[in-house]
């Protein structure tokens, strides 16, 4: 059992190449649909690689779903992972203090992002969340939808019950 | 298989329900996912040795591997939640506007959700987990921030990524 899970683990990797593969080769870089192909073919792989260095038998039901398993824990991983290096805040701030040797504390926000500030900031927040439907822009107004209004509801819920405050800081 | 599967379960609801308690009791505060990684994964291997000693003596040890696979995902699942949660903009943005009958201009909302909301709080605990280095109201990156930059940096070339943030 330990040999099967160690190759399953190992077979993990392949999600990251073949997301490298989209992210070099495509235009529009940033779709999730790219993580769920990558994920789909590390799974593919992984299975027929076991086939051949076992045999069909391996895939009992607990084997499969051993390997499911394995390959959404590491997808998952990997899906924060990328998160983080594109839009992770904390690392951006210290990405731009790098980029610039040295910066006054009250200039930080100023230069986020290669000098584009705070409200770039808040803006591509809204306008991503805008085109997933959580919320709608009507004149001047940002409004929740009713997808957008569960979805706070369970994030105010979830931050009362874990005690994390209002979050986003 | 079932056995594997309720165990870890089981063990995933144990600990999600301590973990609740010991924050509600504000005996936990933490928001690092590794801290919280850590300790699960601990709470698995404890609980599994007890089981052992006086429940499942017969059992296997492949069992006890095949749960803590799974127990893993829920445990990922958790910490992915956890972490949007707690450190989502866009999530923040969301429940400002909730809270202001569900409905904001853009300037309220930057009224609500400050730039000392969203940068100061930031710095602060940057600087207080060393990160940042502030000297006279003017911030540098420590050692183990530049190596984390260049990391960063590194992977965004590799991606042929350019706007992040």
């Amino acid at each position: 059992m330990i040999n099967f899970v160690i190759i399953n683990i190992a077979h993990t990797p392949l999600i990251f190449f073949f997301h490298l593969f989209y992210l070099r080769f495509r235009k529009n870089k940033i779709k999730f649909v790219y993580l769920i192909n990558s994920l789909i073919l590390s799974l593919i792989i992984n299975f027929i690689n076991l086939i051949i260095f076992y045999n069909s038998s391996i895939l009992k039901i607990e084997n499969i779903i051993i390997i499911i398993t394995i390959q959404i824990s590491a997808f998952l991983i990997y899906v924060e992972f990328f998160s983080m290096i594109c839009r992770g805040f904390s690392l951006r701030i210290l990405t731009d203090v790098y980029i610039n040797k040295t910066v006054p504390k009250n200039k930080i926000s100023s230069i986020y992002s290669s000098d584009k500030g705070y409200d770039w900031l808040l803006n591509k927040r809204l306008d991503s969340i805008t085109n997933i439907g959580l919320i709608i822009r009507e004149d001047y107004y940002y409004k929740l939808s009713n997808t957008g209004r569960v979805v706070s509801q369970i994030s105010i819920f979830t931050k009362k019950i874990l005690k994390l405050g209002k979050g986003g800081e | 298989m079932l056995f594997s599967i309720l165990f870890s379960i089981i063990i995933f609801v144990l600990f999600f329900f301590i973990e609740i308690s010991l924050r509600l009791l504000n005996l936990r505060k933490t928001i690092s996912p590794f801290n919280i990684f850590i300790l699960s994964n601990i709470f698995f291997i404890i609980v599994s040795i007890i089981s052992n000693l006086f429940f499942f003596k017969e059992l296997l040890f492949d069992r006890y591997l095949v749960s803590f696979i799974y127990y893993n995902l829920y445990t990922i699942f958790y910490l992915h939640l956890f972490i949007g949660i707690a450190k989502s903009v866009s999530l923040r943005s969301m429940d400002e506007i909730y809270y202001f009958k569900q409905k904001m201009t853009i300037d309220e909302l930057k009224k609500a959700y400050s730039q000392k909301d969203f940068f100061d709080h930031r710095i602060e605990l940057l600087i207080k987990n060393k990160w940042l280095i502030e000297k006279d109201s003017i911030i540098r990156c420590s050692n183990k921030a530049l190596f984390l930059v260049k990391i960063n940096l590194f992977f965004l070339k590799l991606f042929k990524i350019s706007d992040t943030g």
